[in-house]
């Protein structure tokens, strides 16, 4: 091989003529130049410039800038606000969120409180309220339900006779069993007499 | 370094120091074609498209070249905006040859070339079609001066002016993809 027929194509060398007259067929055959669609021809190229892109870039960053300060004095002015009207998600009284947090103002807020109320005395639990502020910023509580007090017992004539004659019925029972119980004892200790009673 | 890592180094970061004359005239014809003289744009075609046509027949089927040259040169008329060295259009136009050819395998459905004896008359025998083959399995760093080299007719100064290469890397991958494509070949005289 050549080197300067392969470089330069001067000299022969019959190797690479060879392969030059099998390759030729695959050679670039001049043809139309491609007509350019006017649209494209009459389009003004304009080339960008330096100072345009720099303007570019400052105006993007600038504009993320206060797009981020924005949402963070958002997020502020939500976390102060979020707390003083809650409002409670319960979209079904099968659904265990039930209640909403101490904080709640007032019940008006409140949705479906009737069935809340009575999930809460069913269950005596702790339950878990998702409560939503006004501006949809979700919040989980845990709360524990408040104690329901009890109302005073009134008992009818019949229902105060039983109560006495059962309450005899007790003493009575707990004499007799006084009874045999120091029988057994002065019998142990007459069986065991150095026997000590600890009770 | 390694002889491919220095061959590939020299192959990409090379630059032509010999001014033709084309590249005398390469900035005026870009500025007027891109005040929309067609006249300009012709003969930019007219210059490149061999470079263009060789580097895409180097990775895309003999029978998509034509079609893709034209799509490369439409492309480049549409984005002249963005050719920074208005003396360097030879490299710019390779690098959007190659994006389309890299383009073309992402869009198209894979394909075949027709067998030899299916072809027609202006396709190339089974002996070109092999030896085609050949070329194209050597890495880009060979591939393209060779195709260049051998199909295009180009000598290595036209293919270091035109791809803003310098002329002794062009000789070095010329010299060591002709012994590759030799050994490929089982040519006689290739060295082991």
């Amino acid at each position: 091989m050549k080197e300067d027929y392969l470089s330069n194509k001067t000299g022969t060398d019959p190797e690479i003529e060879r392969l030059e007259n099998l390759l030729s067929a695959y050679r670039y055959q001049e043809t139309d130049v491609p007509l350019v669609p006017s649209k494209i021809r009459n389009m003004v190229i304009v080339e960008p410039k330096r100072w345009t892109l720099s303007f570019s870039f400052g105006l993007a960053f600038a504009a993320f800038a206060a797009v981020v300060v924005g949402v963070g004095i958002w997020f502020l002015f939500m976390d102060n606000s979020s707390d003083s009207s809650p409002v409670l998600i319960a979209k079904s009284p099968n659904q265990p969120v039930v209640t909403g947090p101490i904080k709640l103002a007032s019940t008006e807020n409140i949705v479906n409180l009737p069935a809340i109320v009575k999930t809460q005395k069913a269950t005596q639990q702790p339950v878990m309220a998702v409560l939503r502020s006004k501006r949809s910023k979700l919040r989980i509580y845990i709360a524990r339900v408040p104690e329901v007090k009890k109302a005073p017992v009134v008992l009818s004539k019949e229902e105060r006779y039983a109560y006495s004659q059962l309450m005899l019925a007790l003493a009575i029972t707990s004499e007799k069993l006084k009874v045999v119980g120091d029988t057994i004892n002065r019998t142990d200790e007459r069986t065991n007499p150095n026997r000590t009673n600890n009770r | 370094m390694a002889e491919s890592e220095m061959t590939q180094e020299l192959f990409l970061y090379g630059k032509t120091t010999a001014a033709t004359a084309l590249d005398q005239d390469q900035r005026t014809m870009v500025e007027r074609t891109s005040n929309g003289d067609q006249q300009a744009f012709e003969t930019i075609y007219r210059s490149y498209a061999p470079l263009v046509h060789g580097i895409l027949l180097s990775r895309v089927p003999y029978d998509d070249v034509h079609d893709l040259v034209q799509e490369v040169f439409l492309a480049a008329y549409k984005n002249l905006g963005s050719l920074r060295d208005k003396n360097a259009v030879g490299a710019w136009l390779a690098r959007i040859a190659r994006n389309h050819a890299a383009e073309y395998y992402r869009r198209k459905r894979p394909s075949q070339e027709l067998p030899d004896e299916l072809k027609g008359r202006h396709n190339p025998r089974a002996e070109a079609a092999e030896i085609m083959a050949a070329i194209r399995s050597l890495k880009e760093t060979y591939r393209e001066p060779l195709m260049l080299r051998l199909i295009e007719g180009m000598t290595a100064n036209e293919i270091a002016d035109r791809t803003g290469r310098t002329s002794e890397s062009v000789r070095v991958n010329l010299h060591r993809g002709m012994e590759k494509l030799r050994k490929k070949l089982g040519i006689a005289g290739a060295k082991k």
